[in-house]
């Protein structure tokens, strides 16, 4: 398998089967003596933005931040709970209890519902 | 026993150095393998011609162009001669002619 | 039988959504000015975008990603921004002129003064998006386009001399004003190649869930459909060519289009020709909007799908809403849909290479194509068309500006 090919990028169905974001980043662990170990993917648009330009990342992580408790840094799968299928990678959450919906669920409640025919 | 955290999306791109200072290529791929049940990453490839060979494939499909000779193999870096203590300025610990191309 | 049902169905959609804005004011600009003699840019660009649309549908079909969906993949968000930004910025001028056709044909037909029609002409164009499916869109507003083919009757009533005709489409050198004559050219070559056009293209055998037998309708509806839309273009050329060049009449006002065909059928024709212009760039407006939320969404990894209700997918409702509402803002102001189209549509040519490159470079990727990767011919004739429209658009634009 290669990371940059197989994994990053590639798009993300939560336990329910609906798409939950692109893998964003991934994280490695380096230790003494031993090759370096994946431990998560990212999916995050803070990570996504880090990529582009860490100012533009660390302004979105300053306004993300006062969302509530928990936010304001990039959300986290462990990389047990990923499994591969078919073109995309599946994780073993619904997304809807994950920051990752947080934009959709935010924008549904204060706009698109308020919208007739929403 | 010490650990680091490292972000595969951060190291992606960065040029890669030799023990000599010369610039070995672009850190373009991360071979990944399962050892005692974990997935870690063994090979390192780093390529002067990594990102382009994606690019000649689609080249080499047209009239003519396949005769351009394209740039040779990416290197394939074992885990074990990765030096990513500054992941801002990764550095191999061989010289760039001791490096394995891949598929050599 | 269902197949057969959905070839001609595919074929009569892409007949009657190949007419927009773009199309029909250059086809009449290049026959107006120069007679015959441009057929040939809209026989090459029908070529190019036919080869893009057949591609299109068999990257879907068989990888089953969408082309956004796997650019971002392939090449990563630090590439993807680059096509991602340039088709916004273009594709939002084009949607502009397409929302000033609607505008302009309303305009022509009410006499009410066309900024007036920008609020309510955004509004029916994103009711239809945020309330009806992915099918109705397609093929409804598509079918009713087959009032176009009004364009085709009126050419052939004036007996043209298809021998000339035949002779425009071999390209030839400009016989009196160069510059102008590259420019209407390169026109002609953005309106027919609209990178929206096969973006939008893969998202539908997406939603339409489409596989690898699929293959030879896709190829039917490709370059049947493609070509009966080109052919409409030629008609619109043929109407100016006869009805205008006689004369040294210029096309520089979109009040001059319902004179294309008036002198045949009177005020059916002038009818025809608002109800033309009306239904194909209400069309566009539709196709161009749900292409670039594709654009955005299917990179990013959200939620997306015309099928789904808005609050399914707030983020991919929210972004064509944003996106319609820019778009309006350029009719609002004042701009002229005509202006405007001449320029986004030089702009679509200069920028081609930048929505073609990487798309080409998918088409030959095996691990998403296996055995369907292109061929030849296909690599060639797509790169050699969009390179050189790209080269004319760089070139004539700016000698365009200087000219008028």
């Amino acid at each position: 398998m290669h990371l940059v090919a197989d994994v990053l990028d590639e798009e993300l169905l939560d336990k329910t089967g609906n798409r939950a974001g692109r893998v964003d980043g991934i994280v490695l662990e380096v230790r003494d003596g031993k090759p370096p170990r994946i431990t998560h993917v990212e999916v995050s648009p803070i990570t996504l933005l880090a990529r582009l330009n860490r100012r533009l990342a660390e302004r979105y992580a300053r306004w993300d931040r006062r969302l509530g408790k928990g936010r304001g840094v990039p959300f986290r799968i462990p990389w047990g709970q990923l499994e591969q299928t078919g073109k995309a990678w599946r994780f073993d959450t619904d997304a809807e209890d994950t920051p990752i919906r947080a934009l959709e669920d935010w924008l549904r409640v204060k706009i698109v519902e308020r919208i007739p025919g929403g | 026993m010490e650990t680091r955290e490292l972000h595969v999306e951060q190291l992606l791109g960065k040029k890669v150095r030799d023990t000599d200072g010369r610039v070995v290529g672009r850190l373009e791929e991360f071979h990944v393998e399962v050892v005692d049940g974990e997935h870690v990453v063994t090979e390192f490839l780093i390529g002067p011609a990594a990102a382009l060979a994606r690019v000649g494939i689609f080249l080499t499909q047209l009239p003519f162009f396949g005769y351009i000779p394209m740039p040779k193999k990416e290197y394939c870096v074992s885990w074990t001669l990765m030096d990513l203590t500054n992941p801002d300025r990764p550095t191999v610990r061989a010289r760039r002619n001791e490096l394995r191309r891949a598929d050599e | 039988m269902k197949k057969i049902f959905q070839i001609a169905l595919g074929i009569v959609t892409s007949v009657g959504g190949f007419l927009e804005i773009g199309s029909i004011t250059t086809a009449a600009q290049a026959g107006a000015s120069f007679g015959y003699q441009l057929v040939w840019s809209i026989v090459l660009g029908t070529v190019c975008i036919a080869f893009l649309v057949e591609m299109s549908g068999r990257f879907a079909a068989v990888s089953k990603h969408t082309i956004p969906d796997a650019m971002r993949e392939r090449f990563g968000i630090n590439f993807y921004v680059v096509p991602l930004f340039i088709l916004l910025g273009v594709s939002l001028l084009v949607l502009g002129a397409e929302l000033g056709g609607v505008a302009a044909a309303l305009e022509m037909a009410t006499e009410i003064a066309l900024p007036v029609w920008a609020i309510p002409v955004a509004l029916l164009s994103w009711g239809l998006l945020w309330r009806a499916s992915f099918s109705v869109i397609e093929n409804g507003v598509s079918i009713l386009g087959l009032v176009t083919i009004a364009f085709a009757v009126g050419a052939v009533r004036l007996h043209p001399d298809y021998g000339a005709l035949l002779h425009g489409v071999v390209p030839t050198l400009p016989r009196r004003d160069a510059s102008h004559y590259w420019f209407v050219a390169v026109s002609v070559l953005g309106a027919s190649i609209s990178p929206y056009l096969y973006y939008f293209y893969s998202s539908g055998a997406i939603e339409e869930k489409w596989d690898e037998t699929y293959l030879a309708a896709n190829r039917m509806i490709a370059a049947i459909g493609m070509s009966f839309g080109g052919f409409l273009s030629v008609a619109v050329l043929v109407l100016a060519a006869i009805l205008f060049h006689p004369h040294n009449i210029d096309v520089d006002k979109y009040q001059q289009l319902p004179d294309l065909l008036t002198p045949i059928l009177g005020r059916a024709g002038f009818w025809l020709v608002i109800a033309s212009l009306g239904i194909a760039c209400l069309g566009a407006t539709l196709e161009i909007s749900l292409a670039l939320a594709y654009l955005i969404a299917q990179g990013l990894g959200w939620n997306w799908g015309e099928d789904l209700e808005p609050r399914d997918d707030a983020r991919f409702s929210l972004t064509y809403t944003l996106i319609v509402v820019a778009a309006m803002l350029f009719v609002l102001i004042g701009l002229d849909p005509l202006k405007l189209t001449e320029i986004s549509m030089a702009l679509t040519a200069a920028s081609l290479p930048v929505g073609v490159f990487p798309f080409l470079i998918l088409m030959n990727d095996k691990k998403y194509l296996q055995t369907h990767t292109n061929g030849y011919l296909g690599n060639a004739v797509v790169l050699v068309i969009s390179l050189i429209s790209a080269v004319l658009a760089i070139v004539s634009i700016p000698l365009e500006i200087v000219g008028s």
